[in-house]
């Protein structure tokens, strides 16, 4: 990732950032909550039995098809297996 | 035992294997005094588990369960009072380990270690259940869906760390540009900026991602793809402010150089969102 002279004199900052503390987490977590932030699901799938739904998902992140997050609900495939 | 999915060795290079998932059985273990007993109900996927089934991710493993997104309820506790108090509670994990809140960085010597389908850490969220230390859990905010909850643990942080804390400018009437929405970071630091007041400006690669982002509170956008983006970027700036206060980058490749140009002079966030 080049960083040019014309940036430089422009007095540019580039940051690096990855993660971060347990202390932002609780204050991100507490944001949506208090601003009703809803996540965005691209698409989920259910249970841990079927790899093929769930290779399914890594295939939309390789192909960048989707919009948001890619999810995998274990609770609805725990209830029909009570059935 | 719990089942999880983690990958299975194969033979092959990194960047050119591809592990494939396999389902496996991990050890019950009972909470120790402050630990608590989490029942997944959901778990989500970020680009670092691409990036461990190709084995492009530092201390890819097998064995652990992947994935660092995982919301649920607590099902048992320890005996510290800590533990007990989350008996019962829909809970959503830190995902990662080792950084209590300094602001330069994790204060851990050994550094900060990320759920999922590594070697520095042996928990991971695509699991039926583990056993996390209490002081690892925040309630799941009411109002949202399993999936919901577990859709943002790992990107909110990112965004949050990115966008509120280092660039200063998550604030009302602040241009902030973020490039490559669609993904999961790109998408939280659209939404908490908007909530606090900033005109958002996105790109992508395609015209409908960019529909998408502006229903969901941007005020603008572009096609990266597109020979002189930055220049149809400016356009659509506010008549007084000009210039971007910030831009929150998880691309790489050539933002410095297109987006310079269309920046504040003197103060510029930029924002290289690597391994997350």
């Amino acid at each position: 990732m080049p960083f040019t002279m014309a940036a430089v004199l422009k007095n540019i900052d580039l940051r690096g950032s990855t993660m971060g503390s347990r202390k932002e987490f609780a204050d991100m977590v507490s944001f949506v909550s208090t601003k009703n932030i809803r996540p965005i699901v691209s698409r989920s799938v259910s249970g841990l039995d079927n790899l093929e739904e769930i290779n399914g998902l890594f295939e939309d992140m390789k192909n960048a098809s989707q919009f948001g997050k890619l999810v995998i609900e274990l609770e609805k495939a725990t209830e029909a297996s009570k059935l | 035992m719990p089942a999880a999915i983690s990958i299975r060795k194969v033979d092959g290079k990194p960047g050119q294997v591809y592990y494939p998932l396999e389902k496996i059985n991990v050890p019950e273990s009972t909470p120790k005094d402050n630990q608590v007993v989490v029942k997944i109900t959901a778990a989500a996927l970020n680009h670092r588990d691409l990036f461990i089934r190709q084995h492009l991710y530092p201390g890819t493993t097998f064995g652990v369960p992947l994935l660092a997104d995982g919301t649920g309820i607590v099902t048992s506790t320890g005996s510290s009072p800590e533990a007990k108090k989350w008996l019962n509670k829909r809970v959503i994990l830190n995902p990662g380990s080792g950084w209590k809140d300094d602001p330069d960085g994790p204060e851990d010597p050994k550094g900060y270690a990320i759920l999922g389908g590594t070697k520095l850490n042996p928990l991971g969220t695509l699991t039926e259940s583990l056993v996390i230390d209490a002081s690892e859990l925040e309630e799941a905010p009411k109002h949202l869906t399993n999936a919901e909850a577990a859709a943002f643990p790992l990107t909110g942080l990112t965004a949050w760390r990115a966008t509120v804390t280092k660039s200063g400018n998550c604030k009302p009437g602040r241009n902030i540009l973020i490039t490559g929405i669609g993904g999961g970071v790109a998408l939280m630091a659209l939404l908490f900026a908007s909530a606090a007041g900033a005109n958002v400006f996105v790109t992508s690669g395609s015209q409908e991602k960019l529909d998408k982002a502006k229903k969901l509170g941007a005020a603008g956008g572009a096609i990266y793809k597109e020979e002189g983006w930055e220049k149809k970027l400016l356009e659509q700036l506010p008549k007084d402010r000009k210039f971007l206060d910030a831009v929150i980058d998880g691309a790489g490749g050539d933002i410095v150089e297109k987006a310079f140009k269309i920046m504040k002079v003197s103060i510029l966030h930029s924002f290289s969102v690597v391994f997350h």
